[in-house]
């Protein structure tokens, strides 16, 4: 089942279709094992032009709340993010330019969190600038201990 | 078979030509008849201005219709007595090429060439591919290699992106240089036909007909304005930092710079027709000046409508002018060869003096439309039904170059990167070729010019997705940053050029709202995806996070980095605003 577009067809199916192709019986299975890839790259591996970014997103959070591990989620977006903006991990010094690729990271993060968690993520956003990592840290999974400490599962 | 092809035309030619053109010798670059025609001008120069060899356009490709050539018609002929050169109305069509074609050492900037306005050398070069551009090019190159719009997709490797998206830049930049060098010319060609003093009796472009002057200097305004405005999104693409981005503004010059292009190829065409008309007014005191005055306004008329598409800017009418602009060159082709014919029996029932005759010849000569004239005295025209053909030194019409490899090349970038369409540039080869007393509207070049120029599937895909193919013209605008924060930002610099209107993007019914979240199916209102509120929420919680306003740069880099995680190719068409 290819299509023409990712918005054309019942991109839903597709998409599971294609995940079950690659050997995994969930989304998450299927992203978790890429902890650090962007949304994008994750599209293009499961069709490189009929599948959207936000369309794993969705997916990922629509699976997350049915499996109550929405808080696991957000910080596995926070690790593909902070990867994306700070290749190096976390900058050393923290100047104009510096700062800009972390507020950045941060937007795209806030911006791809479910609404229940969003107030979470600004004040965790807030704490990493105010009480910075050590430098070069970079979370490459969801169980990051620093991570985990910040964003801890609160579902039971 | 190319070679066979060749000869068949070459051949084909012979009969047609006068012997000079026919000749072995008459090939590209070893034409004596162009030595010839860039001699007299040279002569020209020391009474006109030309413009020194370094005069700060250090680059070779010269784009421009040569226009530029037209000088005093009297001074010329004056000139061309002198050296002797009878041959010269054999000359064939070097009136355009002198400019175009770019191994010339000749300036088209002859009228007036001021070198203050030397391209942006410091902007247009490539950019060290460190720091952060670096990180981006990287996480996008993957991405340019799979959507249909970008250039990445035909350069291949991861950075190749980015080198291709400045060797795009360098060629928008070219291309705008050389309509501004071109609209120089012309401007140049209206003082200079509006200083004109009378002639004995009065007779000039006075009076009654010095609205045709006033008519043509009011389009260079608009001419200038999209100029100007496509000189504003090349460097704002220029600073962008985000391959991506960078092309989607650059693809945003595309619509100003075609209508800029055509636009000053139509002044160029009513400025021989002006000229044409000073000559009569001078030299043929039997020609009717009431005649005169109403062809001219014919003409006008002729132009007008196209005109007018151009000026509006709108991606849609500026295609659909240009592609029907071979059909129009071959109508003013007509009108000026019947005003001519006319003008040449008129003087001839009066006795007309050689010199005067000659001055009526000098007109077509120089004219824009010298390719496609047909020959002194009226035959059958000599391009008439002969084909194009792709050589390695540009793009021929039998014997002669009509476009230079170079040339070709600038356009093949444009082309590739979804900045000029292909029928705009097929219709500027077709002109440029004289191939527009038979032509209509959509005509095809052959095959293999068409791939030169960069034709390809995925190149006519992405019009068709983009701003100008047929498929999508009809699909909703949709504006890419949110109209509820217009204000927002404009204080972050999206004004004027840059303003949000701008920044739309044509998408199908349901692909729209399937992206703002609605649609018909189930998972879409789950997450909250509207566009909207996830583009504000990145834009607002980076601008906390930073402490700082975001500039322009950094707000576009965030909304493409969005825009291709929906999978909304950067295409942008201006849109109104609520």
């Amino acid at each position: 089942m290819t299509a023409d577009h990712p918005w054309d067809g019942n991109w839903k199916a597709r998409m599971y279709e294609r995940v079950r192709e690659r050997g995994y019986d969930s989304l998450t299975a299927f992203a978790e094992a890429r902890p650090t890839a962007s949304l994008v790259a994750l599209a293009e591996e499961l069709g490189r032009d009929d599948i959207a970014g936000v369309q794993i997103f969705s997916g990922l959070v629509a699976e997350a709340e049915r499996s109550k591990q929405l808080t696991r989620l957000v910080r596995g977006q926070c690790v593909r993010e902070l990867y994306a903006c700070l290749p190096n991990g976390w900058p050393s010094v923290l100047d104009d330019d510096a700062r800009l690729e972390v507020a950045i990271a941060l937007g795209h993060w806030f911006a791809y969190t479910p609404e229940t968690h969003k107030g979470r993520v600004d004040r965790a956003g807030e704490v990493l600038l105010s009480s910075p990592p050590p430098p070069g840290w970079r979370p490459l999974g969801p169980d990051d201990e620093l991570l985990l400490m910040l964003l801890p599962d609160e579902e039971a | 078979m190319g070679n066979r092809w060749w000869a068949v035309l070459w051949l084909g030619l012979f009969p047609l030509r006068g012997a000079a053109a026919a000749s072995p010798n008459a090939g590209v670059g070893t034409d004596e008849g162009f030595v010839q025609v860039e001699a007299t001008l040279i002569l020209d120069g020391g009474a006109g201005g030309r413009a020194p060899a370094s005069c700060g356009r250090g680059r070779s490709p010269r784009w421009a219709w040569g226009w530029t050539l037209r000088a005093d018609a009297l001074v010329l002929t004056v000139v061309l007595l002198a050296t002797g050169c009878a041959s010269v109305s054999q000359v064939p069509g070097r009136g355009r090429s002198l400019s175009y074609a770019p191994r010339e050492t000749s300036s088209p900037a002859w009228v007036e060439a001021p070198s203050d306005e030397a391209p942006h050398a410091g902007d247009s070069l490539p950019r060290a591919f460190s720091g952060p551009e670096q990180r981006l090019l990287r996480r996008q190159g993957a991405r340019d290699d799979a959507t249909a719009v970008g250039v990445g997709s035909m350069e291949g490797a991861v950075g190749g992106g980015a080198r291709s998206a400045a060797l795009t830049r360098q060629a928008v930049l070219d291309a705008t240089d050389e309509v501004k060098g071109s609209l120089r010319g012309v401007e140049a060609s209206f003082t200079q036909l509006a200083a004109r003093p009378p002639a004995l009796g009065g007779w000039g472009l006075t009076g009654v007909f010095t609205r045709y002057l006033d008519q043509g200097s009011k389009q260079v305004t608009w001419l200038h304005g999209a100029l100007g405005s496509a000189t504003v999104l090349t460097k704002a693409a220029s600073e962008v930092g985000d391959t991506d981005m960078e092309l989607g503004l650059m693809r945003m010059t595309g619509p100003k710079l075609q209508a800029a292009w055509f636009g000053t190829l139509l002044l160029a065409t009513w400025v021989d027709f002006l000229h044409l008309a000073d000559t009569v007014l001078r030299h043929c005191p039997m020609c009717s000046v009431e005649k005169l005055f109403t062809d001219l306004h014919r003409v006008q008329g002729l132009m007008a409508p196209t005109l007018t598409d151009l000026a509006s800017l709108d991606p849609e009418r500026v295609e659909a002018a240009t592609t029907a602009m071979p059909e129009l060159m071959g109508k003013l082709t007509r009108e000026f060869a019947t005003l001519q014919r006319e003008t040449r029996s008129t003087m001839k029932l009066g006795g007309q003096v050689i010199a005067a005759m000659q001055a009526v010849e000098m007109v077509t000569m120089i004219s824009t439309m010298k390719m496609s004239l047909p020959r002194v005295p009226p035959s059958a025209s000599a391009t008439l039904g002969m084909g194009l053909l792709m050589s390695s030194g540009g793009v021929m019409v039998g014997s002669r170059m009509v476009v230079s490899a170079e040339w070709v090349e600038m356009m093949r970038r444009l082309v590739q990167a979804g900045v000029i369409s292909v029928p705009a540039v097929s219709a500027a080869v077709l002109i440029q070729g004289g191939q527009v007393l038979m032509a209509q509207a959509h005509q095809d070049l052959p095959k293999g010019v068409r791939e030169a120029l960069g034709d390809s599937p995925e190149v006519r895909g992405m019009h068709e997705t983009g701003r100008a193919g047929a498929g999508m013209s009809d699909a909703p605008k949709h504006h890419v940053l949110p109209q509820e924060h217009r204000e927002w930002f404009e204080q972050r610099g999206f004004k004027g050029d840059m303003d949000i209107d701008q920044f739309c993007v044509r998408m199908e019914q349901a692909h729209h709202e399937a992206i703002h979240g609605g649609g018909n199916w189930k998972l879409g209102r789950i997450w909250p995806g509207e566009w909207n509120r996830r583009v504000m929420d990145a834009l607002l919680q980076a601008e906390t996070r930073a402490g700082r306003r975001l500039t322009r740069n950094t707000i576009l880099r965030i909304v493409g980095e969005n825009m291709e995680r929906y999978y909304i190719p950067m295409n942008f068409v201006p849109g109104r605003s609520r």
